[in-house]
């Protein structure tokens, strides 16, 4: 098992510089540049172009890579020229992962408990109502842009009942982790129900049609013949055998954290990292995107190891190939 | 002459199974009326949509409420009518949609069928570019590309949204492609000397055409969702192409509470996407299961 996780990570390095490669060149190809941006009456071409010599965005893209690979391997990805004006990337990183970490691990826990009981209900009542309604409510979840459903859920409890608090966050800088995460809950939550609620549908629908597969396998028969009753054939074998492909997709659900985010972030006025990519975007700061894409690009490749890892983990069949 | 007799009864036969599908499905029926309602509603509102509606800026009679001077649903902040204002966003979302799912769709068939069809090398290529282009933060990216044009016109996103979202599409019918290329069927015509091409299009196509339709209506409803978010972002079509995305914006940030009480600014736009997007795949999803069974009847 361990040769072929390792031969994943090999295989990662080359993504890695692709990624970073494509990101760069991205980041490139945006016209105006954080200091052109910000000009005014007041300001002196020469000076400008004094900045962005200074800054290094007059060289050529590949010469700006190199410099900027070489940095980045010393954990320095720039400072930030328009957000926070001056402050390192990694700074700002570091403050708005918080938020964007706690909303998506209890977004992960949530969409997996919704999509497990859904599945688990309506698997146990084939094509009775409950199915067909739950079908149809995933069928709906999966079609209508997400954004639909973040606007009537921050209407609905924020504004219409407002049990929830409007925007912001409760993470303190001076405080500690868990301080800051049971701070941030009131806050992290109603954003992470929500992605929770609107995004099961891969899961219900891979995970009921398990389920329904080794309902009709043979062992689930002889189970039944030798008189084990069917609540306990669930749990002990149906439930087992349909997890397992489940199981894998956890890794996965780490990429989404940042790129699901974006959306929600900017509609409930959640201050993570989604919120920043668009503020870092409509200001064209080029440190912010490129950091941020790379991590994303990281958290994929990420994403994809802890899911080869796991099924090969939970399921000894994988780990002999 | 032969052919197009067989071809007709082809359509015929898809088309009642098709309603009979309908009508054993009530809320696929609901589902669609809906759908074709607002369809006519739009072709039809359309005529009366002014060509200035996105750039016009008419500030005395700026966000009215419902049912004053004649404006059915009021006026957007700069004075043009709510209604064909969401008229003319809608058509732009329609066209977006469906042009993207062709594209896609399109390239997904050929070069999927290709790559599952014949294996090898090319295989390889492909799958490896596409495991890559899966691992990329696709809406970033996206975002990025239609912030630097500082807004689109909706032929250049339609290109920009297919060449960015083929690649599970291409997969998907790669993976359907591979499990026909074995049976028995093609391994036939193989042997009687078959050319390749025929073997796709009349052997291979039919049998996995009812996927190829349900992934047709989840690329149209998806592209549709991505437009709109993007450009409620402020990333994607340009100033004065009016998009539901961008009268979405009146929700967002601070504006959102004081806002959420005039309904009429967000209601309809909301209702009209989810009856689009919603109607689009059960309408896939019916016209699935009558290819379905149309295969397993005959």
């Amino acid at each position: 098992m361990w040769q072929t996780v390792l031969r994943r990570v090999l295989l990662m390095i080359p993504q890695l510089i692709l990624v970073s490669i494509l990101v760069f060149m991205l980041a490139q190809l945006m016209p105006g540049d954080p200091f052109y941006g910000n000009l005014n009456p007041n300001s002196d071409l020469a000076t400008i172009e004094r900045m962005r010599h200074a800054a290094g965005l007059d060289l050529p893209w590949y010469e700006q890579y190199i410099k900027w690979v070489g940095n980045v391997l010393h954990g320095d990805l720039g400072t930030s020229y328009v957000v926070n004006k001056g402050w390192a990337v990694t700074r700002i990183i570091g403050q708005r992962i918080w938020p964007t970490l706690s909303m998506g691990i209890i977004a992960a826990i949530l969409t997996y408990f919704l999509a497990i009981t859904q599945a688990l209900l309506a698997a146990r009542n084939e094509n009775k109502l409950i199915d067909r309604a739950l079908m149809v409510w995933n069928t709906m979840t999966s079609a209508v842009p997400s954004i639909v459903f973040y606007f009537i859920m921050m209407v609905l409890f924020v504004y219409i009942i407002p049990i929830f608090p409007i925007s912001g966050t409760g993470i303190d800088d001076s405080q500690n982790f868990t301080t800051n995460f049971f701070g941030n809950l009131s806050y992290a939550f109603l954003p992470a129900l929500t992605i929770a609620l609107f995004s099961t549908n891969s899961i219900f629908q891979y995970l009921r049609s398990n389920l329904l597969d080794q309902q009709a396998q043979d062992y689930v028969r002889t189970a039944r013949a030798k008189g084990v009753q069917i609540k306990d054939v669930f749990r002990k074998h149906i439930l087992r055998n349909a997890f397992l492909p489940i199981a894998s997709g956890i890794g996965y659900s780490i990429t989404g954290v940042l790129g699901g985010a974006i959306f929600a972030e900017t509609i409930f006025g959640y201050p993570g990292l989604g919120a920043l990519f668009v503020q870092a975007l409509s200001g064209r700061d080029y440190t912010v995107i490129t950091a941020l894409m790379l991590l994303q690009g990281f958290l994929a490749l990420m994403g994809g190891l802890l899911s080869d890892i796991i099924s090969a983990w939970v399921d000894p069949r994988i780990r002999v190939k | 002459m032969d052919t197009k007799i067989k071809k007709n009864r082809f359509g015929s036969k898809f088309m009642k199974n098709f309603s009979r599908e309908l009508a054993k499905d009530n809320l696929a029926l609901v589902a669609t009326v809906l759908l074709v309602a607002l369809f006519l509603f739009i072709v039809i509102g359309q005529f009366f949509v002014p060509k200035n509606i996105g750039t016009m800026s008419d500030i005395l009679n700026a966000n009215l409420s419902p049912l004053t001077n004649g404006h059915i649903l009021g006026t957007t902040d700069s004075g043009a009518d709510f209604l064909l204002t969401l008229i003319a966003s809608s058509r732009n979302s329609i066209i977006i949609g469906v042009c993207v799912a062709v594209l896609i769709t399109v390239i997904s068939v050929v070069f999927g069928m290709i790559i599952g069809y014949f294996g090898g090398w090319l295989d390889w290529v492909a799958m490896r570019l596409i495991d890559f282009w899966l691992v990329m933060p696709i809406i970033m990216i996206l975002a990025i590309i239609f912030s630097t044009a500082k807004g689109l016109s909706i032929w250049n996103l339609i290109l920009i949204l297919s060449v960015m979202n083929w690649p599970p599409n291409v997969r998907l019918i790669r993976t359907l492609t591979l499990s026909e290329v074995n049976r028995d069927y093609v391994e036939a015509a193989k042997i009687s000397g078959t050319p390749w091409y025929k073997i796709l299009l009349s052997g291979i196509l039919p049998n996995i055409s009812s996927t190829v339709i349900s992934d047709f209506a989840l690329t149209l409803a998806g592209s549709i969702g991505i437009e709109t978010g993007l450009t409620f972002l402020g990333f994607g079509l340009k100033h004065g192409t009016s998009s539901l995305g961008s009268m979405l914006t009146v929700l967002s940030g601070s504006s959102a509470s004081s806002v959420y009480t005039k309904w009429w600014l967000w209601v309809p736009v909301t209702l009209v996407l989810v009856i689009m997007t919603f109607g689009i795949v059960v309408l896939g999803q019916v016209a699935r299961r009558a290819i379905d069974q149309r295969q397993s009847v005959s």
